[in-house]
């Protein structure tokens, strides 16, 4: 048995052991709670600045982190027509949690999603971001638990991520001249 | 009856995040002061909805929806929040409008807005135009 093999059968152990235990999983692995969640948080930093220094950087953090969803949900889209790999309860016996998805379990596309939108926060922001960090960690955390995903897919899937709005954050630099008009022209409009 | 399941999670989730789009509208209009996303006079008064509409919206989802059930792709759960989110803006923009009273003065001032908004877009066309002039140049 691999590393990654141990420690999933390791995390996904403690299924059974607790009903409160797997009440929290449950809350955590589907695919509503977390991100509707993390994109209300999204909303919150569009609208919700005190002053105009903030709103500068909560905007931008918005931008940042839409843009860095966007690059992370492409490159897990490209990356499942290139490669397949068969979920944990495919080959190894588990507690299951959850239903069975049929996609490709590498990369994690939750830990992708997740990690590209905090991290993109983070980018602008560090105290909003660091809140948003371990909240986003969660959720993939829990798919291994409950049997979606091996510790691997979630590691690349926190790679791709954060690689994700590193990229977007330079974008959002270089594109400023795109960018501000549109976020001046929301802001005329008071849909920012 | 897989199609029953899909439409009614899809509508639990549309009420979900309609609730807590409208919300949390509300907490961020009472934090930044924008009276236009307030459902209330009261600044205090509307961020209290404010919470009571995230909670009732989670309560609701934990306790009515089958979230364990498979659903709605990632897409189209984005989408459909996009959707609710706007919805959420325009009912409090409606909301606004009732609580003024003044229907043509609000229209008026949606049309003022919309040409300040245009006006903010030209950068955009002028740079374009610009970069379209540097090419015939060249």
């Amino acid at each position: 048995m691999s590393l990654d093999e141990r420690l999933f059968t390791w995390i996904n152990g403690f299924i059974g052991e607790s009903a409160v235990y797997d009440a929290a999983v449950r809350l955590l692995v589907n695919e509503y709670i977390v991100p509707v969640t993390l994109s209300l948080a999204v909303l919150y930093l569009w609208f919700g600045a005190k002053d105009e220094v903030q709103r500068d950087k909560w905007q931008s953090a918005v931008l940042v982190a839409a843009l860095a969803v966007g690059i992370a949900n492409a490159v897990v889209k490209l990356n499942n027509l290139l490669y397949f790999r068969e979920r944990p309860f495919a080959g190894v016996i588990i507690d299951q949690l959850f239903y069975k998805p049929i996609d490709s379990s590498f990369p994690s596309n939750a830990a992708a999603l997740a990690f590209a939108l905090s991290a993109g926060v983070w980018m602008r922001d560090r105290r909003v971001g660091t809140l948003l960090l371990p909240f986003a960690a969660l959720f993939p955390l829990a798919r291994v638990a409950a049997g979606v995903h091996y510790p691997s897919d979630i590691l690349a899937g926190a790679l791709v991520g954060v690689a994700s709005a590193v990229t977007a954050s330079y974008l959002v630099r270089r594109l400023a001249g795109l960018f501000t008009p549109l976020v001046a022209a929301a802001r005329r409009l008071g849909v920012a | 009856m897989m199609r029953d399941m899909l439409a009614t999670i899809t509508a639990h989730y549309l009420l979900f995040t309609f609730l807590t789009s409208l919300g949390l509208l509300q907490l961020a209009g009472a934090r930044s002061k924008t009276r236009h996303l307030l459902l209330l006079d009261s600044v205090r008064a509307s961020a209290a909805l404010g919470v009571v509409l995230l909670i009732a919206g989670y309560s609701f989802f934990l306790e009515i929806a089958d979230y364990g059930l498979p659903g709605l792709e990632g897409a189209q759960l984005f989408f459909e929040f996009l959707l609710t989110a706007i919805a959420a803006l325009l009912v409090c923009a409606g909301a606004n409008v009732a609580r003024s009273g003044h229907i043509g003065a609000s229209r008026r001032a949606l049309r003022r807005r919309i040409a300040a908004s245009v006006v903010e877009l030209r950068p955009l066309f002028a740079r374009r135009r610009q970069l379209r002039v540097e090419d015939e140049a060249t």
